[in-house]
């Protein structure tokens, strides 16, 4: 990292630090076993194998979030815990790197537990608004609403494959061709009506072997066929997929467009437009302009276990926050009831392309000269003020034939007169407890 | 100052080893191996090359560890090794070719597409609270087909020889394995299912870019191999046809073979007086067209009246320059930058 990445990540740090949050250690290596089942298709196909030697295969993490459930399941916690964490993580990259492994910078933030799940999508999302901001950057945010999408689309009776389908290819909803496609490569056992189910009968007859029997095959013949015959549910679910790729980007107009659609929907559906409704508004509480929040119905994530509000943060000219509500994700690694949660993460390398000529945001500790006759008074001047929230850093024996100066930034201060040190200790001391 | 031979590994063995040997032959660098329990053999006509004996797998292996520089072998063993210190420098030799597939047992007459195999290993999750396993040779191929399928609730059974009876004995549910006609996977009552190919290979030439960097003073017989198996895939790729056409003068001869070869400008063509017993009878035309053109060919100039079709196979066509010889090149530039 070079030191306007640690700039950045400081930043950030501090931004998510005066939220209250507590900072964790995850894992580097982790079993693969904790990523296949959740993780979407773009990371399952570059997750970086270790040759452990062991039974249990493992992985170097492709980020943060499932390690950070893993941990909270571990502590039995019954409580709202807000962490965030911060180190690499690593990508299969064949094309541009020697060791064929992309390695990322990022900070990942997680609230992991029971509350209100407008309240904390909203927390969550503005501090990583703030965050981005105190970088410099000035930061757009694009909402999307899987939990949502998703139960619009179970309402249509559309079969479990086929919603799957729609879910994981959600980035494509500019057309509804590739849905055509799904059905016709899954029915084409079933060209002939009724047939199929008879000649599958039949062929049951030949060798069979392994544990699907042949009422197994019968019933998903039966299923293939159903799923080709409905019209009318392949025709209400390509519809309700337009309407979705047609949402405008204004949340207020987009939230009005989704109150005609669910008005026929389950009530399910209803409850969750208040929520994501109540958190655009929570958002504008936050210090949020309206200008910068966006609906981008097109959202498209890289893993499958979000469950709600999905969201990004972008500069004008590339996404530095990608994040989500994942309900459903401790469920899946063992836990016997479901644990709300949501989180981002955030690319410090990105951001700080983004920052780039654009420091007046970044951490800048206030440099200190030590030298050997001023050590003591130097070292009681950077304590205090550390304990008054200044970052001080002390320079060993920094031009120590300096005369007294503070340079015009303030950022660095020069003396090799205990005397004066002092009287600098004694101005501050003064204002301590004052704004400035 | 005697200079190191650049070393080729070849398959000494299984499916690719006899039709490399063949290859070569047709590229007019025979293989010399004194005995075929000897591991090492050379080039004749073509010094500075040391040839390595080793099984398919091992080939690829030997290239990245940098004791062969160069190596002929299965795209296939290429793909699942995903090594990067292999270069394929021409993944199309032309021979070899079989397709890696996705087959299950005939009996599940409901699964014809990946998407319906999607469909069961959800269903084996939620009715046998398990996996579905696949028998394979080929883990990575493997598990990024099936991800980028979307299927993620399997696992994998690897195994080393007759993975198509990994069903039958019940170790496995499934295969992914390489046929070339599908009759073993047929005779074993599995079926190849629809988008289930996993990867299409063939023979081909692989190199460890850093070994012949450091080799790079001494690659002159490597130029002139890869010209050779250049020129040899280029001319198994092209016929020579003549033909011709009894008419009275040129320009006639010229409108019929306007109509046998639309793009008649492109092609390089020779149209030269037909004489019997001294006098002129017509005009014989020489060109060369690819293969996949042929039969039509011959039809139009059936229609235009052309007689004494004849057909010539060119043993090597040498073009201006060997794409596998430029890639190479290409790739020893980028490494000496790096």
């Amino acid at each position: 990292m070079t030191i306007v990445h640690i700039n950045h990540r400081e930043s950030i740090l501090n931004t998510i630090a005066a939220y209250g949050y507590i900072y964790i250690d995850l894992p580097i290596f982790e079993q693969a076993a904790l990523y296949l089942d959740h993780a979407g298709d773009s990371i399952l196909r570059s997750l970086v194998d270790i040759q452990s030697g062991g039974r249990i295969p493992m992985v170097l993490r492709p980020e943060f979030t499932a390690g950070a459930v893993k941990r909270y399941l571990t502590m039995g916690n019954l409580e709202t815990s807000r962490w965030y964490c911060a180190g690499p993580v690593f990508r299969i990259d064949g094309t541009n790197s020697p060791t064929g492994v992309l390695t990322n910078e990022k900070i990942g933030l997680e609230i992991i537990g029971p509350g209100n799940t407008a309240w904390l999508d909203a927390e969550a999302i503005a501090i990583a608004y703030w965050a981005v901001h105190s970088c410099g950057v000035t930061p757009i945010v694009h909402l999307a609403h899987v939990g949502l999408l998703r139960k619009l689309i179970e309402g249509t009776e559309l079969d479990r494959l086929l919603i799957d389908i729609v879910m994981t290819r959600r980035q494509d909803f500019s057309t509804t061709n590739w849905l055509l496609d799904a059905i016709d490569d899954l029915s084409g056992g079933c060209r002939s009506e009724g047939e199929s189910v008879v000649f599958g009968t039949n062929a049951l007859v030949e060798q069979s072997f392994g544990e699907r029997t042949s009422t197994d095959v019968h019933d998903r013949l039966t299923r293939k066929q159903r799923m080709r015959d409905n019209d009318s549910v392949l025709r209400d679910t390509i519809t309700l997929l337009d309407r979705w790729a047609g949402l405008p980007s204004d949340p207020t107009v987009a939230i009005s467009t989704l109150r005609e659609v669910v008005r026929a929907r389950p009530h399910e559906c209803t409850e969750l437009l208040d929520q994501w409704e109540n958190t655009i508004d929570l958002l504008h509480a936050y210090g949020i302009p309206m200008a910068h929040i966006k609906i981008a119905p097109d959202l498209a994530q890289n893993w499958n276990y979000y469950s709600g509000l999905v969201f990004q943060i972008s500069s004008s000219s590339s996404v530095l926050v990608n994040g989500g509500r994942y309900d459903g994700l401790a469920r899946s690694l063992g836990s016997t009831k479901p644990v709300p949660a949501t989180g981002w993460d955030i690319d410090i390398t990105e951001i700080a392309d983004q920052a780039s000529g654009n420091s007046a945001a970044i951490y800048q500790p206030v440099r200190l000269a030590t030298s050997p006759n001023v050590m003591n008074a130097v070292t009681q001047l950077a304590n205090l003020l550390r304990v008054n929230g200044i970052f001080a850093r002390l320079v060993p024996e920094l031009d120590t034939d300096a005369d007294i100066y503070i340079d015009a930034s303030g950022n660095t201060w020069v003396s090799n007169t205990e005397p004066v040190i002092r009287s600098w200790i004694e101005i501050i001391e003064m204002f301590v407890g004052q704004d400035n | 100052m005697v200079k190191t031979p650049i070393r080729l590994a070849l398959p000494s063995k299984g499916a690719l080893a006899e039709p490399t040997n063949t290859f070569l032959e047709r590229c007019r660098f025979p293989i010399v191996r004194p005995n075929s329990r000897q591991y090492t053999g050379y080039l004749k006509d073509l010094d500075g090359v040391e040839l390595l004996f080793q099984r398919v797998r091992d080939v690829a292996q030997q290239v990245s560890i940098g004791t062969a520089a160069l190596g002929i072998t299965g795209l296939d063993v290429v793909q699942e090794l995903a090594d990067p210190k292999i270069c394929v420098v021409n993944d199309r030799l032309g021979y070899g070719h079989c397709r890696l597939v996705v087959a299950v047992p005939k009996s599940w007459v409901d699964v014809d597409t990946m998407l319906d195999l999607a469909d069961v290993a959800l269903e084996f999750r939620q009715k046998h609270e398990r996996s579905i396993r696949i028998a394979t040779t080929y883990p990575s191929l493997t598990r990024r087909f099936f991800l980028a399928n979307n299927i993620r609730h399997f696992s994998i059974v690897q195994s080393e020889g007759a993975v198509e009876a990994a069903p039958a004995i019940g170790f496995a549910d499934m295969v992914v394995d390489l046929t070339q006609s599908g009759s073993t996977l047929r005779e074993n009552a599995l079926k190849v299912i629809g988008k289930g190919t996993v990867l299409e290979s063939q023979a081909c030439l692989i190199a460890n870019i850093s070994v012949l960097e450091k080799l790079k003073d001494e690659l002159r017989p490597i130029q002139y191999l890869f010209e050779g198996i250049d020129a040899s895939l280029a001319g198994s790729g092209y016929r020579q046809i003549s033909a011709s056409f009894l008419v009275e003068d040129r320009e006639t001869a010229r409108s019929h073979l306007d109509n046998v070869l639309p793009n008649l400008h492109q092609i390089d063509l020779t149209l030269s007086p037909l004489y019997q017993s001294g006098a002129e009878i017509g005009y014989r035309a020489v060109f060369f067209l690819p293969s996949s053109h042929l039969m039509a060919t011959i039809a139009r100039l059936r229609e235009q009246n052309a007689v004494n079709i004849l057909l010539h196979s060119p043993e090597a066509v040498f073009g201006e320059s060997s794409p596998t010889w430029e890639k190479l090149s290409t790739l020893l530039e980028q490494e000496k930058n790096c």
